[in-house]
């Protein structure tokens, strides 16, 4: 009973750290003393004056039960203690005590402040939804509602944080999703006692399988579209407030390198595109690495007529093929880096310039051969076109080891490499499930999604590797019934 | 007696056919055609069909054994069979069997790679890279990674068969003729040689109680060996019509010196390519036998197999350096070959007696 205490203001004001922000609205309505109290920046101003103050003022009866029953406002909730009062005030709510009454009563006329809804910046798509998760957790919500009508879709809400506690929303489709991943994904974030998490990445962070390996374990997206479509094929997705990226799970190494376009777009160009960006990554992690290796040790490898040409150009060339390719690595990293750092239009400039320049320059003065500057930008490019940002990173770190492994040890030192990368990705798990399923463990039917694509009437089952309760999607002995001609 | 390891430890059926095939290939059929071609001349490819059926055979005899009794790996089985102490020894043996096999896989490549691409490169440090790769995969790995990395290795390195097709080309005929001219002695001295490339399916003994369908593994089992078979027969044929009857005489590595004819318009000298890639079809091999001796080693020593892993890697490695010359590690090798078709080739045979006769004992017993 803390309003028969002393000056309830007081209580709150305590509660709240004094902030000065605190504003106490007192008025004289029927005779009774009526106190409303909130944080004036984090409220609707306009909401107060004509949803609470002018319906209070227009009451004949003013008591806590009749303001909680017709009090034309969304979210009202009766409290008992000054604690929860200030914690519905911290939220953005208006607290109503009305004197001689035990219990105050919290209001929702918050107003949050977001950005609008934007296009996707770091998942750029050419086909397809443009639009973006932004940092409120309701509006995402809002968002995935709209693009999920499906009943079955669930969006369990769990708080993590102890000191700054933050709303996290667990998501799936209830028939669909796979118990036990739930179920994992559950109690990992309930086992999850921390002060605070500042953002979903870091929260995939914490919720990871294995903390010592250079790949992602979780799917990052700030596409609607993209959750969609995986909450449909099985995976659950974990929203986090203040994070415009949601957290898809489980994820196998293949699907960082889906992207939606691939669906988007009609089979045989997305089997091309799948083709050209494999390649693209293939070459980025194993090109610099092959030229040190058979520079260094096995010229042999390279007809005569090549072997010309990169001889002709490594001729000026002082440094060993090891020395030159890291520093022209680490250059254009550098380029990267700075150019991910510079505010967008000084940034687009300075890459394009100052890669060519510097690349020319290098040349010339003898440091680099033209050919490592061709291998280098192409294993650059290869890297870019990895749809996850994370997954684009780690291929480019993943490089420099095997550099490393090429100079000591030749081409045996590359295959050494990739047996470890193999041993590694094997050993790897994501939320318990095998990370380079569907290739091993093998599912062929999952191939269809993981690696190339078919036209649409062959994706009548979910992929497998999510283990979805429900895996029909259509049937498929309708979707192949031939016609006759004629007919 | 070995407990039946759980659902999660175990693999499908199909893996079986990966990794009976992955750990019979390896570094045999590099060089294989010189060693049987030198006993069995022209005919050296009946010699290879005739130890492949041999194989068929042996590996129906191993199954029928491991499905005899509720003993289903031969650790068990030989304590079963011979009783506590005897069964011991004879499960040493085998533990002996799989070490040598690791060594001069081992060995054998390191002697392979430093011969053709790196003259100077120290055997010491070779032998610690692919030991030290061994303990990385199998440690926190275990079972499911040997399988894995036969599987994945498997598809990695199966279209090397394919570059066959240039040294076709230049193929005569003529050297296979006349046929079956071997004599008999001959002919057995040939499938007696040919016994340390087809190695590997012994290991069958020890994975069967990983497999979760025990009804296909036989199956699956056979595909493999047959798939073996036809390899080494189809580059042994080529390698009698590629060389002529005195060059192949003296080539080591035949294999390899047949595909340094490949040429692509990016890559000459392919044998620089080859040897590297070998290293994935050696490390099935490697896990294969590493994680076989630890898993026996758990059976005998009572030891958790983790600690197994390390001690064996170690001993692995003081014996590993230990080798120096190219003849020692031949001699070791032929050694390795000569044990191994003991215990691949003949010992199934007689278990699968000793079983039958051990189990009517206790029947009559009763």
């Amino acid at each position: 009973m803390w309003f028969s205490k002393k000056n309830r203001v007081d209580e709150v004001a305590e509660q709240l750290a004094h902030s000065p922000d605190l504003m106490c609205r007192r008025i004289q309505c029927k005779g009774k003393t009526v106190d409303i109290l909130f944080l004036r920046n984090l409220i609707n101003h306009d909401q107060l004056q004509q949803n609470v103050l002018a319906f209070i003022h227009d009451q004949e009866d003013v008591s806590l039960k009749q303001l909680a029953r017709c009090l034309p406002i969304g979210a009202v909730h009766v409290c008992e203690t000054e604690k929860e009062m200030a914690s519905y005030i911290r939220d953005g709510w208006a607290c109503i005590y009305i004197e001689g009454e035990t219990h105050g009563l919290a209001v929702n006329i918050a107003e949050k402040v977001e950005r609008s809804l934007e296009k996707a910046e770091t998942e750029s798509l050419v086909l397809g939804p443009k639009m973006s998760f932004t940092e409120s957790i309701d509006t995402n919500i809002h968002i995935l509602r709209q693009n999920v009508t499906d009943t079955k879709l669930v969006t369990e809400k769990m708080t993590i944080g102890m000191r700054n506690p933050l709303e996290v929303r667990v998501v799936y489709i209830e028939d669909i999703a796979d118990e036990e991943n739930i179920q994992t994904v559950k109690q990992r974030l309930s086992e999850l006692h921390i002060d605070e998490v500042t953002d979903s990445s870091v929260l995939a962070q914490l919720l990871e399988d294995h903390a010592y390996t250079i790949f992602p374990q979780y799917l990052l997206t700030e596409l609607p579209d993209r959750l969609a479509y995986s909450l449909m094929k099985g995976r659950i997705g974990i929203f986090v407030d203040r994070s415009p990226t949601v957290i898809i799970c489980p994820t196998t190494f293949f699907s960082f390198f889906e992207s939606t376009e691939d669906i988007y777009l009609r089979w045989t160009m997305s089997i091309v595109l799948r083709a050209i960006r494999m390649f693209g990554i293939f070459s980025s992690i194993f090109l610099s690495p092959l030229y040190v290796a058979v520079i260094t040790y096995h010229y042999e490898v390279i007809p005569s007529a090549l072997l010309l040409t990169i001889g002709e150009s490594r001729s000026r060339v002082p440094f060993p093929p090891v020395i030159e390719a890291l520093l022209l690595e680490f250059m254009i990293e550098l380029l990267r880096e700075a150019g991910a750092r510079l505010p967008t239009k000084v940034g687009q400039t300075m890459s394009i310039v100052g890669g060519i320049v510097l690349g020319q320059a290098a040349v010339d003065a003898g440091f680099t051969s033209n050919v490592l500057i061709i291998i280098v930008a192409l294993s650059a490019l290869g890297s870019f076109t990895a749809p996850s940002y994370e997954m684009g990173a780690t291929i480019r770190i993943l490089r420099f080891p095997i550099i490393l492994l090429a100079a000591l040890w030749g081409l045996v030192g590359i295959l050494i490499g990739v047996s470890m990368l193999l041993i590694h990705l094997l050993k790897l798990t994501s939320l318990g499930r095998p990370y380079l399923s569907p290739v091993y463990p093998f599912r062929f039917a999952d191939m269809k999604y993981a690696l190339i694509r078919l036209p649409q009437k062959f994706y009548s089952e979910r992929p497998k590797t999510n283990r979805p309760q429900n895996a029909r999607r259509f049937s498929w002995r309708e979707a192949m019934k031939r016609k006759d001609l004629d007919e | 007696m070995m407990k039946t390891p759980n659902e999660r430890l175990s693999i499908n059926a199909y893996l079986v056919f990966f990794l009976i095939h992955t750990t019979q290939i390896g570094l045999g059929i590099v060089g294989v055609q010189r060693v049987i071609f030198v006993e069995a001349r022209q005919d050296a490819w009946i010699a290879v069909l005739l130890s492949g059926l041999w194989i068929h055979l042996a590996v129906f005899v191993i199954y029928k054994t491991l499905t005899l009794t509720e003993h289903d790996n031969i650790f068990s089985l030989h304590t079963f069979v011979y009783g506590r102490v005897f069964g011991w020894i004879a499960n040493a043996l085998v533990i002996a069997y799989f070490l040598m096999a690791y060594t001069s896989i081992l060995l054998g490549y390191v002697e392979m790679a430093i011969t053709w691409m790196y003259p100077d490169f120290p055997l010491w440090g070779a032998a610690l890279i692919l030991i030290v790769l061994t303990v990385y995969a199998l440690y926190g790995g275990g079972f499911r990674l040997v399988a894995g990395v036969s599987f994945l290795t498997f598809f990695m390195t199966i279209w090397i068969v394919t570059l066959v097709v240039q040294p076709l080309k230049y193929a005569e005929w003529i050297h296979l003729q006349p046929v079956f001219e071997a004599t008999p002695t001959q002919m057995a001295k040939g499938v007696l040689k040919t016994a340390y490339t087809m190695l590997g399916f012994e290991v069958l003994y020890v994975i069967y109680p990983f497999v979760k369908e025990k009804g296909r593994v036989h199956r699956y089992a056979q595909l493999g060996v047959m798939l073996t078979t036809f390899l080494v027969a189809t580059v042994t044929v080529i390698a009698i019509a590629f060389f002529s009857p005195k060059q192949l005489d003296v080539t080591i590595w035949a294999s390899l010196s047949m595909l340094k004819i490949v040429k692509l318009p990016f890559v000459e000298r392919f044998e620089y390519i080859l040897i590297p890639l070998w290293l994935l079809v050696i490390l099935p091999n490697l896990l294969m036998f590493m994680w076989a001796m630890t898993r026996g080693g758990k059976e005998l020593f009572r030891v958790k197999q983790k600690y197994l892993l390390f001690i064996f890697a170690f001993l692995l490695y003081v014996v590993a350096i230990m080798f120096e010359k190219r003849a020692t590690i031949n001699e070791f090798t032929d050694q390795v070959g000569y044990y191994g078709f003991w215990l691949s080739f003949v010992y199934p045979f007689i278990l699968y007696v000793f079983v039958r006769i051990k189990k009517w004992a206790k029947g009559s017993a009763k």
